[in-house]
């Protein structure tokens, strides 16, 4: 019943190919919440969406008690998108193994709904496969998680050769929230000066990021370029980086 | 082989400066700009070190630019194209010329990977060959993606400088990737250095109900408010700190930064 409502508001509300959806959890984050003060949610959102923009997509989404269950339904099938919010090996009751997905932000503490990839991937159905995915949380650049699936992304790296026209980002283990800033900062710019997605991650391992508290990981075509496909190439006076 | 790699340097350089005025070769008219190119090392002598033969073929060095680079420096920016205008190279320097950013585009996703000490001998062979300082003391690795990230943590008086130092990426072969020197600059340290109980005490006051120190502190040179501040384009003096690290009461990591001096927080970071 669930996964036809789901199912029915997907199709109902699917996107058009050319949106970009950006999400933050900022309540799980918030004084409130912690007893510290952290705009990184919400730092972090913004320069996904500015560069997002930049790149020729139409950004939606929702920072903050916005981001819900019901907004993802909308959200789920866009073209490029973009999480940041807790994220874990969840366990997923209909095939009894550890699955990976995040928390949406709905206002609460803890308890917050958990977007599982069979949830995400029946949100999607008959959507193409994304361009671009960045899941900014734990664990869901793990093996383990099936969210790059559940976009349409296999979890493999290619170069050169069938080149898949997609590229997912995530994070193995741990994610502290100021690093992971730093190397998205440097992700979003290469991406900007026009450096494909592959490039672009090479571009910002050489951050001065602590690898301690982040280890990266992508999987999808290395030369993929994830701009809006009617935006064409940004402005590069004559440049295209590989 | 070496008699080559310069020759095709000193013919692209050549082309370079005939075929495209305003180069990264050709002074540029703004006067920071020219006073950089000085002591500019070319791209092209670069690329001649670390491409091969026939990966120098058509390659145009772009007019070079004047960047703020991740952590706020001004750089001069110097970039090659290859057919199509594609990036192949990119080489950021410091105004006074010195070496900052190193990143080759394309590099081959090799497989195997590399034991810690093959990953540290390749990555100090590369630094050698770009003739570059060698960094002192022991490296961390790490792997990431594929790649395989060399990493030596700059030190000034025994105490490490946060993000600082000389970082190498290979890939799973070896070959290069790009590497990056940063080298911030620092605050005046505290004339005096508060005790380590002393941070202790303080940094436990300002925890959240539930939160916990579970390390002792460690002195670092740090960028401040990276936790609460902006953080961008921070080419703010990094500060002398006391960090202390612990878990928030649903168990995530955190640590704070607070002056090794006033013992007044700097930042924070923790993990979602």
């Amino acid at each position: 019943m669930v996964g036809a409502v789901l199912l029915a508001a997907a199709i109902t509300l699917a996107p058009p190919a050319e949106c970009a959806t950006v999400f933050a959890n900022r309540t799980a984050f918030a004084e409130e919440c912690t007893g510290t003060a952290n705009t990184f949610p919400d730092r972090l959102a913004r320069q996904a969406r500015t560069a997002l923009a930049a790149l020729g997509w139409e950004v939606g989404g929702a920072v903050g008690p916005a981001f819900t269950r019901r907004a993802m339904v909308a959200g789920a099938a866009s073209a490029a998108f973009y999480v940041h919010s807790h994220g874990d090996l969840y366990w997923d009751t209909k095939s009894d193994v550890r699955v990976g997905g995040f928390r949406a932000d709905a206002g609460l503490c803890l308890g917050a709904p958990i977007l599982l990839p069979s949830e995400i991937a029946a949100m999607r159905r008959g959507a193409p496969t994304a361009s671009l995915v960045y899941i900014s949380s734990c664990h869901n650049g793990e093996r383990a998680s099936r969210l790059p699936a559940a976009f349409g992304i296999a979890q493999r790296k290619a170069q050169g050769v069938n080149e898949p026209d997609s590229f997912y980002v995530g994070y193995v283990g741990t994610a502290w929230q100021g690093v992971a800033f730093r190397f998205e900062r440097a992700f979003w710019r290469a991406l900007l000066d026009g450096a494909t997605a592959g490039a672009a991650f090479d571009r910002a391992l050489l951050v001065a990021y602590d690898p301690e508290h982040l280890t990266p990981e992508w999987w999808g075509g290395y030369g993929h370029l994830p701009h809006a496909p009617a935006a064409g190439l940004p402005d590069l006076g004559g440049r295209r980086y590989v | 082989m070496y008699k080559v790699r310069w020759s095709l340097a000193l013919l692209i350089g050549l082309v370079a400066a005939c075929g495209a005025p305003g180069t990264a070769i050709a002074p540029s008219p703004a006067p920071a700009a020219q006073s950089a190119s000085l002591s500019l090392r070319p791209i092209t002598t670069i690329a001649a070190l670390l491409l091969e033969p026939f990966e120098l073929r058509g390659l145009v060095a772009q007019p070079f630019d004047l960047v703020r680079s991740e952590s706020g420096e001004q750089r001069t920016l110097q970039v090659l194209v290859g057919v199509g205008g594609a990036e192949v190279l990119r080489v950021e320097s410091a105004l006074d010329g010195s070496l900052r950013l190193i990143a080759k585009s394309g590099v081959a996703l090799e497989g195997g990977g590399l034991s810690e000490s093959a990953a540290t001998a390749r990555a100090l062979r590369h630094l050698m060959r770009l003739g570059l300082d060698m960094p002192g003391g022991g490296p961390t690795v790490r792997t990431a993606a594929g790649r395989t990230l060399v990493i030596w943590t700059r030190e000034v008086r025994g105490v490490p400088v946060r993000n600082d130092g000389t970082r190498v990426v290979l890939n799973g072969a070896g070959a290069l990737v790009g590497l990056s020197i940063e080298a911030s600059p620092l605050a005046e340290p505290p004339t005096r250095l508060a005790r380590s109980d002393a941070a202790l005490r303080v940094g436990a006051a300002l925890l959240p109900s539930g939160a916990l120190i579970d390390a002792s502190p460690e002195l670092a040179w740090v960028l401040p408010t990276e936790g609460a501040g902006d953080g961008s384009g921070q080419r703010t003096p990094r500060r002398l700190a006391w960090c202390l690290s612990g878990v928030l009461r649903d168990g995530a990591g955190f640590e704070l930064l607070l002056d090794a001096g006033s013992l007044v927080l700097l930042g924070w970071d923790g993990a979602p």
